[in-house]
């Protein structure tokens, strides 16, 4: 693979975590914030795969499965916890978890 | 690097020797799930309980015979030499005394689940301290974080559901930070062993960008300061068992692996560049946690913010990347294991089904209800404060020898600052405790609690006693190269 | 048996709390007893050898090291147990036992200072030092500001001198080298920076103007007993390791300290005089005078001329011993009266004629009367300095102690004599019990008044003034 072909999936793969940041950062609802670390983890997924092409082995790939296993089940978690906290609002915002102080 | 030479390698019983602990403690945690669906209805408490204790201890057994025999396994993506196992060790023990407070654990939440995860968090955390490349790492990592998530939740109490999504949220999104740095080390190195690090590619920006990221993402699990924000109301919410294992055994997890990083995958060419953060950051988490807890009410969250500052200490330890740095910062954690689970195991004895006991009122007037009680709680504190004749004086005066020996000064004169500022907050509960009370308070019999919280109590005073006499202090623990 | 000295009061204090909460007499009888043996086992220990037992190999040598030997170390755990014996036979505050405890505890671990001869052992016994009375302040006393300025001041000397220790093992490679062994040789900046370790906890334990702040509400609150002994016998802790510690094993650097130390001893000394001239509360003017002395002693120390340090010897012990009477007699009167204000006292002497006696006396003593231990210090003292070359210190000293007489006096007249106050009980005058307690102590201030050499006679003079003899060579 070419520098320029890796350089251009790296590039692309750091726009995705970048968003996936923003997403967390920046918006309030949890399930939009679960989905925003979903990203920056297949971000990863992409930047593994590439780099693994670029060097020509197999542990970039066998990496990129590893983390797509731990990101099912982190999603799975974080829904499950989700549910549990928001199980009686009328809406589902991080804001209203206040009873711990930061 | 996984190549066709690699796979050549034959899989022995070495390799599996090698696992064994943490493959008995993971099958442990499954035994404790299978027998729970066959046991009679009111001995699942305990019995769960037992069967952890067992497996822990029999791991405990198989560690020790580790200790004297250092293995790469499997082609050194795990290494168990007696770096990992002393870490593994301090994790075995922190997860035996947390399942001794499980008991708190509200009535309805199904102690077998709980146990379980305890169990397996366990497990990934000391997968964590012998991974030999990034993989195993990441692995042992998200193992350990997705146990907690799941264990934060544990309770009926808003509170604690509450601090389930804030460690969800801000853990996952340091996990994946910490992903994304391990991502960048390989496609700049090639490779995901840690020994390839100590050669990078000269010039590359992105090694550095990749290493910070990587920091960034091990300061976070650790809570040192500036990213620590969530450790304290995370550690309030939670139950007190998971309070209690994480406190301690993350944080040695993440030690572990912090520790490696710093001995064996830092080339000597950058060290200063990329090791000073993390020096200015102990530095701030001496000081600034310790400051923090002057101010906390609820016992809980004290004990967060000071063991930020504990874990400050540390990591100054490693200062220097000096042989005596880290035997002496392994000796520190397992002061800092005895005297901080000795506190939950007070805090344990002093809950009920409606209050956990930790907040700074219940201890009031504590030393005329129930002496035994407030002098183990002193005795605790006055270790954690560093004051004679406990492990935390020992442990202090070896920690600062070793980074007065690396030269560090200023971060020898930082630790006694924390130091001084974190003896007013342990001073205030013994004072709390002490205090004279206006009426005259008969000392009440003991309630009908578990005998285990006092089982935890004398183990760790003890320790904190006798360790601080005579401290024995790990001795071949420097990490294996692959 | 050295050990013996450390350990069985500390045990005995922890195992006193196995008796029932209400058994005052008997845990008051059992702390008197195991002073009692304590101070026969100093006594006619001085020949023991020490003990030593192999404790750190890395990261620099240190070792379980006890010694008694025949210098100021013998004295001092002598005169420790003395007070000790005494103020615990005389002990009237609530929950008995729990203090009787805490002050066994106390005396264990100031043996341990004054019989360590490794520095690490020093400084655990350094810090181990202050819990004990911590925990008085807090168990005893109605407000925490006492016990906060006591924990804080005395922590961070506490926490330099670890610190200090520490550095000076990784410089020196051992920290077993407290009188005795060969002096090690530090780099200058690491023995200039470890030398101000030790001398800030010093200065703070003594304590030494302007490190002083927590004195006066700490000697205010503590219950009589254990006032007496702090003041007595831990403000002796600091003094005693700028003599065996600082002059020894940092020589040059004291010798550059000295006009620093010597003014902040000469500030002390004018400043605890004239505090202690215009204060009300009774144990106030004991406190800012015993700053005063301390001072003096302080200046003596640091003029490291043998004469004066004979001298400060001699009243370190004397100053012990008159304070500790002086604060429980102080104390008496504080239990029968109920107030410590000198304008509600007055006229006690009429009807306690044995308290004002023993007062008078102790007061005398501090005065420095001759005759009595203080005065042969004092003269000791100023003699030394005079020959030294230090002239207006002499002049000051002996103004100050001018000032002593009358701010003595004034306590004397206040509590003792004038007109006797209406709205105070009057309550019985000394019992067969406190009298018994104060005998051996006037007895020890008359022979210390009388024979002071009983100090160094038959005996070798202590290492300290071995070892500073031959700088006054070099200062001269």
């Amino acid at each position: 693979m070419a520098v320029g072909e890796l350089s251009n999936y790296v590039t692309l793969s750091a726009v995705l975590f970048f968003l996936g940041v923003a997403g967390v950062i920046l918006r309030r609802n949890p399930l939009v914030m679960l989905m925003g670390v979903e990203l920056m983890l297949n971000a990863s997924n992409l930047a593994l795969v590439a780099f693994s092409r670029a060097w020509g082995s197999m542990v970039g790939h066998i990496f990129a499965f590893l983390v797509i296993t731990v990101a099912a089940a982190e999603a799975a978690i974080g829904l499950a916890i989700i549910v549990v906290v928001f199980h009686r609002s009328a809406r589902v915002d991080v804001d209203d978890v206040t009873i711990l102080k930061g | 690097m996984i190549t066709a030479a690699a796979l050549q390698h034959a899989i022995t019983a070495a390799d599996w020797e090698a696992l064994r602990p943490i493959i008995w403690i993971a099958g442990g945690a499954l035994a404790v799930l299978l027998f729970d669906l066959c046991l009679p209805r009111g001995a699942h408490r305990i019995s769960s309980v037992l069967l952890g204790v067992t497996s822990l201890v029999w791991a405990g057994g198989f560690l020790v015979r580790n200790y004297h025999t250092p293995y790469a396994a499997f082609g050194g993506a795990f290494l168990s030499d007696g770096f990992s196992v002393v870490f593994q060790g301090a994790i075995v023990l922190a997860t035996l005394l947390s399942l001794l407070f499980v008991y708190t654990f509200e009535e309805r939440i199904s102690s077998a689940g709980a146990v379980a995860l305890l169990l397996w968090a366990a497990s990934g955390a000391m997968l964590m301290t012998g991974a030999g490349n990034l993989l195993i790492l990441f692995l042992g990592l998200e193992l350990l974080s997705l146990a907690l998530y799941a264990l934060c939740g544990m309770a009926s109490r808003r509170a604690a559901r509450e601090a389930a999504l804030k460690y969800l949220l801000l853990s996952s999104m340091a996990s994946a930070v910490m992903l994304y740095g391990m991502v960048l080390l390989f496609g700049v190195t090639g490779s995901v062993n840690f020994s390839a690090f100590l050669a990078p590619p000269p010039g590359n920006p992105l090694y550095l960008v990749a290493l910070g990221l990587f920091y960034v993402g091990v300061a976070f699990k650790l809570g040192l300061v500036p990213f620590h924000i969530w450790m304290p109301d995370v550690f309030e919410g939670a139950p007190l068992p998971v309070t209690a294992f994480m406190s301690v055994a993350t944080k040695a997890g993440m030690l572990a692996v912090l520790a490696r990083i710093i001995y064996v995958a830092t080339p000597a060419g950058l060290a200063n560049k990329v090791l000073l953060p993390i020096w200015v950051v102990a530095a701030l988490s001496m000081i600034i946690g310790n400051l923090a807890a002057l101010s906390q009410s609820n016992l809980k969250r004290l004990l967060a913010y000071s063991g930020i500052g504990q874990i400050g200490y540390i990591v100054a330890a490693f200062a220097g990347a000096t042989a005596l740095g880290l035997r002496y910062a392994l000796f520190y954690l397992l002061a800092y294991l005895f005297m901080t689970l000795g506190a939950f195991a007070v805090i344990a004895a002093l809950s009920d089904q409606a209050d956990e006991g930790a907040r700074l009122v219940s201890y009031a007037g504590l030393a005329h209800r129930r002496p035994m009680l407030a002098a183990a709680m002193s005795f605790f504190l006055i270790g954690l404060a560093g004051l004679p004749p406990t492990v935390g004086f020992m442990g202090k005066l070896l920690l600062l020898s070793s980074v007065l020996n690396a030269g560090y000064i200023s971060l020898a004169v930082l630790l006694i600052v924390g130091t001084a500022i974190s003896i007013y907050a342990y001073a205030k509960i013994i004072r709390v405790m002490y205090a004279p009370m206006r009426h005259e308070v008969v000392a009440g019999a003991m309630s009908a609690t578990w005998p285990l919280p006092w089982i935890a109590i004398a183990i760790c005073s003890v320790a904190v006693l006798g360790l601080g006499l005579y401290p024995l202090v790990p001795s071949a623990v420097l990490p294996l190269v692959k | 048996m050295i050990t013996a000295l450390i350990l069985g009061p500390i045990l005995g204090g922890l195992l006193l709390f196995a008796l029932p909460r209400t058994a005052d007499a008997a845990a008051r009888a059992c702390g008197v007893v195991l002073a009692l043996a304590a101070l026969v086992v100093t006594l006619t220990g001085s020949t023991l050898p020490d003990e030593s037992i192999a404790w750190l190999q890395r990261p620099f040598i240190a070792n379980y090291h006890v010694g008694l030997g025949q210098g100021l170390g013998f004295w001092l755990v002598a005169l420790l147990n003395l007070c000790t014996m005494c103020a615990i036979a005389v002990i009237k505050v609530p929950r008995v036992r729990d203090f009787t405890a805490l002050m066994l505890l106390l005396e264990g671990s100031m043996a341990g200072v004054f019989l360590a001869r490794d520095l690490l052992v020093f400084a655990l016994f350094w810090d181990l030092m202050l819990l004990p009375v911590f925990l008085v302040l807090i168990g005893w006393c109605g407000h925490a500001t006492a016990a906060w300025k006591y924990l804080i001041y005395n922590v961070l000397g506490g926490l330099t001198l670890l610190l200090a220790t520490a550095a000076f093992g990784i410089a020196a490679g051992t920290t077993d080298v407290i009188g005795h062994g060969p002096i090690p040789v530090l780099t200058p900046t690491w023995a200039a920076w470890i030398f101000a370790g030790f001398a800030f906890a010093f200065l703070v334990k003594t304590p030494v103007w302007p490190f002083h702040g927590w004195m006066p509400e700490t000697y205010v609150e503590l219950p009589a007993p254990m006032v007496a002994l702090v003041s007595g016998i831990q403000s002796k802790a600091g003094l005693y390791g700028f003599l065996v510690i600082a002059w020894v094993l940092f020589a040059e650097q004291m010798h550059a300290m000295v006009p620093v130390f010597g003014s902040l001893a000469v500030i002390g000394l004018v400043y605890g005089g004239c505090m202690a001239l215009v204060q009300s509360d009774i144990k106030r003017v004991v406190a800012y005078s015993s700053l005063s002395h301390l001072g003096l002693i302080l200046l003596a120390i640091m003029s490291g001329q043998p004469l004066a340090l004979q001298g400060a010897i001699v009243y370190m012990l004397a100053h012990g011993l008159f304070n500790v009477a002086l604060f429980l007699g102080l104390g008496f009167v504080e239990v029968r009266e109920g107030t410590r204000v000198l304008s509600r006292l007055g006229g006690l002497g009429v009807s306690n004629p044995r308290l004002a006696g023993a007062l008078i006396f102790a007061a005398l003593a501090a005065l420095g009367l001759p005759g009595l231990g203080g005065f042969s210090g004092e003269l000791l003292i100023l003699t030394g300095l005079y020959q030294a070359g230090d002239y207006w210190q002499t002049i000051v000293a002996l103004l100050v102690i001018i000032v002593a007489a009358a701010y003595m006096l004034r306590l004397f007249q206040g509590t003792m004599q004038g007109p006797v106050s209406d709205d105070l009980p009057q309550r019985p005058d000394l019992s067969a019990v406190e009298v018994l307690a104060l005998i051996p102590l006037a007895a020890m201030i008359v022979l210390l008044g009388v024979n002071p050499s009983v100090l160094s006679s038959g005996v070798e003079p202590s290492n300290a003034v071995i070892h500073a003899l031959p700088l006054q060579k070099e200062r001269a």
